[in-house]
């Protein structure tokens, strides 16, 4: 299987759990956000996991291209994703 | 003393500075009744209290710092407080809205509020200890900066003393000059500081040691237990991202969703938003030591928003403070510069100086943007969106209304667009003369409609229809506003509605003493958890709800159902209304300005948006019908006043020919208890809700 390249930029408490602000991650070509979501969730542990599945916080954001994407949304050599919570209050 | 209703500490302050004189004065019952406290009875006390041909600046004007029934209690974020008069900026219902240690303080000394008027021979301050108010003399403290000023009151007062001081900004007669409480948080908006300036009160401290008592303890306990769960439980405050950042999430979320104002507005889409972010200030100035800890709360908040930090080395060391999103846009995003000490460093300029950040950046910004098209001269400062140093020097010229750019900046950017002329107007963001907060209204429709109506001029704070961005499910939007596009951020369907019942809710608890974000930012409050709870997955067998009418109505003795909670919203409003049309505001001045009903967005997530001129006309008539204002000239119905015991009101709108005859062709009742039994439908009968 070929290779792409993403980068992930963690937002807000994403930031504080991984420890990191932004990082660029290989995938297989044709993997989607959701499977994206599930190498974070082995890649940075039970706390992630928690939130990413958790239904009792407000759902986490993958955005990409503008958009918040859906976990089938496949994802491009070189994309941006953002992974954040919906904010508010400024 | 004893008040008929609980939670009130039962009388005001009132203070002549021409005089020199401080008594006590009993709250009016019906002050209560109608309008609760803080936010409403400052509007209340204003219109029967101020004649209307007084100006902000005349020494028989008003300035309140007022207390709500829930301040200082036990509960959920009782620390805000309320400061009021005629805005000097804007000609309309100035008032801004702090989050505090000072209003608790107040209560505890035994005053809801404190009423300022007339003007000193010299600069004065004020200090209240329990029953013992004195002014003393401010005279070497007038000049001085408002972190100067607040350590050497603190000093001489003693460190349990709360403070608020303005800065030498407003004592040069900068329009928009601040009250900050206790170093770092401020009511900054529509220039009541400038206002206190006038009257040559530099700074009031208050000392307290009474007691506050609730209408019924036992009913009290359970409605601030069931506040707490609620809070506790919801959704937004669950993520923890208020107390990891502070506001300065909405940096990198708003570039995300599109909706971050940048070079005056020209874009709503930031390149170098990272780079000012929450998490950038995090990262590189946040300090977990003394004095303060990284994140800051008010009075018995459990949200810590505020984030504290300082700049250690480089041209901007010693820069400390606290950080809110909308000073880092100002000075930021809207400025192009992407500079984060920069950006901290003007900020605590604004605030030791003492003045609106929002106003000042935005006053920046535009004048960047006349630079840029060679209608404005510079002055050899090289200021140009993105530049950095320009921006930190305009902030002392306003203050110090140096050269023609500060004597520009300091009467803000409406007055400062007409002065330049030459289509300068056209690069405005004001409504009502205030300048707009950061949020770009082509990007969030239900942000920007609230800012066509609302009460003080362009601003989030009177909506805060935070609803729109979170991605709540479509069912609720629909049940609650009647559309479920009420949940899309780029359409219009419902946002009438979600702005009108935002704007009620916030009405009350601006007026009751408790935070915004407990019921518009995190959504804890009855109905939306049970709403929520109701299209979830996984349902919950109890849910908890922050039910204010419950909580008044405990804390006061008030009697009141949550239709009953909307209404005194709507009250407040309609004083608000009736209060800016004595002071001059027309149905045209209910707009957007033209570069948002003109320009699309050029770029970003938001390219293409506009705010389409003929849906806003659509929209503030279907406003006006649930407000019960003439859509021909948005004056209020006779009938709807009366319907909400204003009469007297009523009457004073129609002596000037203020007041539309009559009442309303259809009644709008679109804030019903929507969880609340009623009777099953008659055959032939709608089903559903109105």
């Amino acid at each position: 299987m070929n290779k792409i390249t993403v980068t992930v930029r963690y937002l807000g408490t994403f930031s504080q759990l991984t420890g990191k602000r932004e990082e660029t991650l290989g995938l297989e070509e044709g993997a989607t956000v959701g499977e994206l979501a599930r190498l974070l969730g082995l890649k940075y542990g039970r706390e992630l996991r928690r939130r990413l599945e958790d239904g009792e916080s407000r759902p986490v954001l993958f955005i990409v291209d503008g958009s918040p994407a859906p976990s089938e949304r496949r994802l491009g050599n070189g994309e941006l994703v953002l992974v954040t919570y919906p904010a508010g209050g400024g | 003393m004893s008040f008929k209703y609980g939670a009130f500490a039962g009388s005001l302050l009132f203070v002549d500075l021409g005089k020199g004189t401080a008594k006590r004065v009993p709250l009016e019952r019906h002050w209560c009744e109608l309008y609760l406290g803080g936010r409403g009875r400052d509007a209340r006390v204003l219109f029967e209290k101020q004649d209307p041909s007084t100006g902000p600046l005349d020494p028989a004007s008003l300035v309140l710092i007022s207390t709500g029934p829930l301040t200082g209690l036990l509960g959920p974020t009782t620390g805000r407080l309320n400061v009021a008069g005629r805005s000097p900026l804007t000609g309309i219902y100035g008032n801004s809205n702090a989050g505090t240690n000072f209003g608790p303080e107040l209560k505890f000394a035994g005053y809801d509020g404190i009423v300022l008027t007339g003007r000193s021979p010299r600069p004065v301050r004020l200090s209240i200890q329990d029953d013992d108010v004195r002014l003393k003399d401010a005279s070497e403290l007038w000049g001085e900066g408002v972190f100067e000023t607040t350590a050497r009151i603190l000093e001489e007062e003693g460190p349990e003393a709360r403070v608020a001081a303005i800065g030498p900004a407003a004592e040069n007669g900068v329009l928009f000059g601040s009250v900050i409480f206790d170093f770092w948080d401020a009511a900054a908006r529509t220039g009541l500081g400038t206002v206190l300036a006038s009257k040559n009160l530099k700074a009031v401290s208050v000392q307290g040691t009474g007691a506050i008592r609730v209408a019924d303890p036992k009913a009290y306990y359970e409605a601030a237990r069931e506040g707490w769960l609620a809070v506790l439980e919801d959704p937004g405050f669950r993520t923890g991202e208020h107390s990891a950042l502070g506001t300065s999430i909405c940096v990198n979320w708003g570039n995300a969703q599109g909706w971050l104002p940048t070079r005056n507005f020209r874009e709503s889409w930031f390149e170098g938003a990272d780079r000012i972010s929450g998490e950038e200030f995090r990262d590189v100035f946040s300090t977990r030591e003394a004095p303060l800890p990284a994140g800051r709360a008010c009075f018995s908040c459990p949200n810590r928003c505020k984030r504290y930090g300082r700049i250690d080395e480089g041209k901007y060391a010693g820069t400390r403070g606290n950080i809110e999103f909308e000073g880092v846009a100002a000075f930021g995003s809207k400025c192009g510069v992407d500079d984060l000490g920069a950006v901290f460093h003007a900020y605590m300029l604004a605030n030791d100086y003492g003045m609106d950040c929002i106003t000042c950046g935005n006053t920046i910004a535009l004048f960047m943007e006349c630079i840029e098209r060679g209608l404005l001269e510079d002055e050899g400062l090289g200021l140009r969106f993105g530049c950095a140093d320009a921006m930190v020097e305009m902030v002392h010229r306003i203050a110090n209304r140096e050269g023609r750019l500060g004597e520009l900046g300091s009467q803000g950017s409406e007055r400062a667009a007409a002065a330049i002329g030459k289509g300068a107007e056209a690069l405005l963001n004001t409504i009502k003369g205030l300048e707009t907060i950061a949020c770009d209204p082509r990007a969030a429709k239900a942000f920007g409609f609230g800012f066509a109506v609302a009460s003080r001029g362009s601003d989030h704070l009177r909506a805060h229809p935070v609803f729109e961005m979170l991605r709540k499910p479509p069912e609720v939007g629909r049940e609650l506003f009647g559309s479920p596009e009420a949940v899309e951020l780029r359409k219009y369907g419902g946002k009438v509605r979600l702005v009108a019942w935002h704007e009620n809710l916030a009405a009350v608890t601006d007026s009751a003493g408790s935070c915004r974000f407990m019921h518009a930012s995190y959504y804890a409050q009855y109905p939306i958890p049970e709403l929520m709870n109701k299209y979830a997955k996984r349902k919950r067998a109890v849910v908890h709800s922050i039910k204010y009418h419950k909580w008044i109505e405990a804390a006061t003795g008030i009697p009141m159902s949550y239709e009953g909670l909307m209404e005194f919203g709507d009250r407040i409003i309609n004083l608000e209304r009736a209060l800016n049309l004595r002071w001059g505001l027309r149905r045209e001045q209910d707009t957007l300005p033209r570069r948002f009903l003109t320009e699309r967005i050029p770029k970003g997530p938001a390219k293409g948006e506009l705010f389409e001129p003929r849906i806003l006309e659509e929209m503030l008539v279907e406003y006006y019908k649930i407000r019960g204002w003439d859509p021909r000239t948005g004056y209020p119905y006779e009938e709807r006043l009366a319907s909400l015991g204003m009469e007297d009101v009523a009457a004073a709108l129609k002596e000037r020919g203020l007041l539309s005859p009559g009442g309303a062709p259809e009644q709008a009742q679109p804030f019903r208890d929507p969880l609340a039994h009623r009777p099953e439908p008659g055959p032939g009968e709608n089903a559903s809700r109105g």
